[in-house]
């Protein structure tokens, strides 16, 4: 059994996916966002795991967001957040503004 | 004392005098400089229930004392009068290089008073002060209007102006400085306009030195160091400008959408900073001594000009449900010539769509009208046809219809491009803000959001009156001083007090700067319980209180208002009807 999951790039991350804006990314069933990552790396390159994960700590980079339909993994179980087939993900790199 | 120019200069323009006077050190120790002095001045000067269109209401341009030093993102000014739109106090900002001009001059700040009898402008070169006549560029748009005085004056001279909105006392105009930049919010473009006066145009040619240049030196050298080390402020402000956020609040689904009837537009992708970029983008502009550059130089294949920044895109595109960036760029060309403030020009444009969508306009103005966008901004600057009674606002706007519901607003000033039902604190931001719907008393997108300085759950309204009133003391004090909110994504109170310190020769901590700020915010809020305001004006408009977002990802979601409100009175000192008690103001030595 496999989910698929929808992620949607933003920023700098279209430039590591060659100017992709979405993918759909094949999981085993229980895969979780860490597995979304090493797959995407796979998948884009090495870069996307560099710039989300933080080796030493072994957690997310602060200020990347990962977004499961909308809510902010770090408010969820962090990179044990389990998916679910048809989840959009959203990867953005530090952003900030408004004015 | 360094930092402050020491001098304030009076322009009577009913007896077209010009009065110098010394700035008060206790006032400046107190309330530092522009938005703190501002409010003092204009506390203790103006009468109760001033008309703001009449000659007894004052407007007054004013510098902190770390514009026009090196400190980074020094280059602001704010103009502080009773706002036409809200009836509240009001103070509104922007970059650019005419701040630091004044300082140069010699001054930190100006007062203006009365009405002249015809259109004038003020010339301040240095030490002559002249009120000159500006018959020659009244009805002129901004651009214009600056060419023309520039030649008339000094080519290097600054010029603050207002466009045809103002002098037509158009509750939304702004005042338009160095051509691009806008002290947009609350109609102090009108204000301008009843006073007859079309520019302040100033020449300096001093210097502001900091007390200890050495350590000054060095803190400036450690604040550069975390603004570039930051990747907000190194990276995505300067490639993407602020509508970087464009995606990336839209997939919180708390994007405003057709006023605020959805949180998700669907062609965000198209408006984006991303598709800015890509399209548009033909260069970066950089305010006075700012290293971050977030401004954008854009050409389309009819015109070439700045913008559109975040709120402005979504003012014009999501919220009136129109898809195409050119028009939207246009639109927001026409704001900065006819000197209109964008953010409640667009708000109250897709506030009049719902209208005429739900009937209760007979005028046909439909969501997604590119054309009408464009044709509605010219008429709201020219007041012409239904131009008129939109030049007055939404909230007025749809009173006078009968759905006063419909006007997405607080204290009737229109709110900006971020759903209150998508991040509780931010919501309350809103609500409490003593100047009505604003972003920026209180940038609750930072942890609700962004994660800046830490993220925290959006949804849940506990600890959000903390936050609200942390943010709303630190921005008051920045305000004052003046460096733009963007440093606070990668500085500290820390960086900032040590800033002060060292430019002004006086101590500062990190507890004083916040103390300032707690101190402005509640002499703000005696000006406006003065004028009549209260507990209930420190509300929402019912769709954000009653009705959940119907889709995306703060679906089912409305604001807890209430319960966040008792606890923000409660952490400010104040009583339940949201006044100051005694005790509170002794603490915060305002009497």
């Amino acid at each position: 059994m496999t989910i698929t999951v929808k992620v949607k790039l933003f920023a700098t991350f279209r430039e590591m996916a060659g100017g992709r804006h979405e993918v759909n990314v094949k999981l085993p069933k229980e895969a979780t966002i860490v597995d979304l990552i090493e797959e995407l790396s796979k998948i884009l390159g090495e870069e996307v795991k560099d710039t989300l994960l933080d080796f030493k700590t072994v957690d997310l980079k602060p200020l990347n967001k990962i977004l499961i339909n909308g809510c902010n993994v770090e408010l969820l179980q962090k990179l044990s957040t389990p998916l679910k087939d048809g989840d959009v993900v959203a990867l953005f790199p530090p952003v900030g503004g408004g004015q | 004392m360094n930092g402050w120019m020491g001098e304030i200069l009076r322009v009577n323009l009913s007896a077209s005098k010009i009065f110098h006077q010394k700035l008060d050190e206790n006032i400046a120790k107190k309330f530092l400089g522009g938005r703190g002095l501002g409010i003092k001045v204009l506390y203790d000067e103006l009468k109760p229930k001033t008309n703001p269109l009449s000659p007894e209401n004052k407007i007054i341009f004013a510098t902190g004392p770390v514009t026009g030093t090196r400190a980074p993102t020094s280059g602001r000014y704010c103009v502080v009068s009773k706002s036409p739109l809200t009836g509240t106090i009001f103070d509104s900002h922007s970059g650019g290089f005419w701040g630091p001009e004044l300082k140069f001059a010699g001054y930190d700040a100006i007062i203006i008073e009365g009405r002249a009898e015809a259109p004038v402008y003020i010339w301040i070169n240095n030490e002559t002060i002249e009120i000159r006549d500006a018959s020659e560029v009244w009805g002129q748009d901004t651009h214009t209007t600056t060419e023309k005085l520039m030649k008339e004056t000094d080519s290097n001279a600054k010029v603050a102006c207002i466009g045809p909105a103002g002098e037509r006392q158009v509750l939304l105009a702004a005042i338009i400085n160095d051509k691009h930049r806008a002290a947009g919010r609350g109609g102090l473009g009108a204000v301008m306009g009843s006073k007859n006066l079309k520019a302040v145009v100033v020449r300096g040619t001093s210097r502001v030195d900091a007390a200890d240049e050495e350590e000054f030196s060095e803190i400036f050298d450690e604040s550069l160091m975390v603004i570039r080390k930051n990747p907000i402020t190194d990276k995505s402000l300067p490639t993407l400008g602020t509508a970087v956020l464009v995606n990336l609040v839209n997939e919180h689904g708390m994007y405003p959408t057709r006023n605020f009837q959805e949180g998700v537009f669907e062609d965000a992708e198209g408006i984006s900073g991303e598709k800015i970029t890509e399209t548009i983008l033909v260069g970066r502009r950089a305010c006075y001594a700012c290293t971050i550059a977030c401004g954008r130089v854009t050409k389309t294949s009819e015109k070439e000009g700045e913008g559109p920044e975040y709120e402005t895109v979504w003012a014009f595109s999501a919220q009136c449900g129109v898809n195409d960036l050119i028009s939207v760029t246009h639109a927001n060309y026409l704001c900065n010539e006819l000197g209109l403030d964008t953010i409640s020009t667009g708000n109250t444009i897709g506030c009049a769509m719902e209208m005429s969508q739900k009937g209760f306009l007979k005028e046909k103005i439909e969501f997604g009208d590119a054309h009408k966008l464009v044709e509605l901004v010219k008429k709201i600057a020219l007041r012409e046809g239904i131009g008129k009674e939109l030049a007055e606002g939404s909230k007025r706007f749809a009173e006078k219809y009968g759905c006063p519901e419909l006007a997405m607003q607080v204290k009737g000033l229109e709110v900006p491009a971020y759903d209150p039902r998508g991040a509780q604190g931010h919501a309350l931001a809103y609500a409490t803000s003593n100047r009505g719907g604003c972003h920026l008393r209180a940038y609750l997108i930072g942890p609700e959001i962004l994660g800046t300085p830490a993220l925290v759950d959006r949804f849940k309204p506990d600890g959000k009156a903390d936050l609200v009133v942390n943010f709303q003391n630190l921005f008051a004090a920045l305000d004052s001083m003046i460096l733009c909110v963007f440093t606070s994504f990668a500085l500290n109170p820390n960086h900032y007090a040590k800033l002060l310190t060292t430019i002004t020769g006086l101590t500062f901590t990190d507890e004083d700067l916040m103390k300032i700020g707690e101190r402005v915010w509640n002499l703000e809020r005696l000006f406006n319980i003065r004028e009549g305001f209260g507990r209930r004006d420190d509300t929402l408009s019912p769709r954000f209180l009653k009705t959940p977002l119907p889709e995306g990802g703060s679906r089912g979601r409305t604001v807890f208002l209430d319960k966040m409100l008792k606890e923000y009175y409660d952490l400010r000192g104040w009583d339940s009807k949201g006044a100051p008690l005694k005790s509170k103001l002794r603490e915060l030595g305002i009497s």
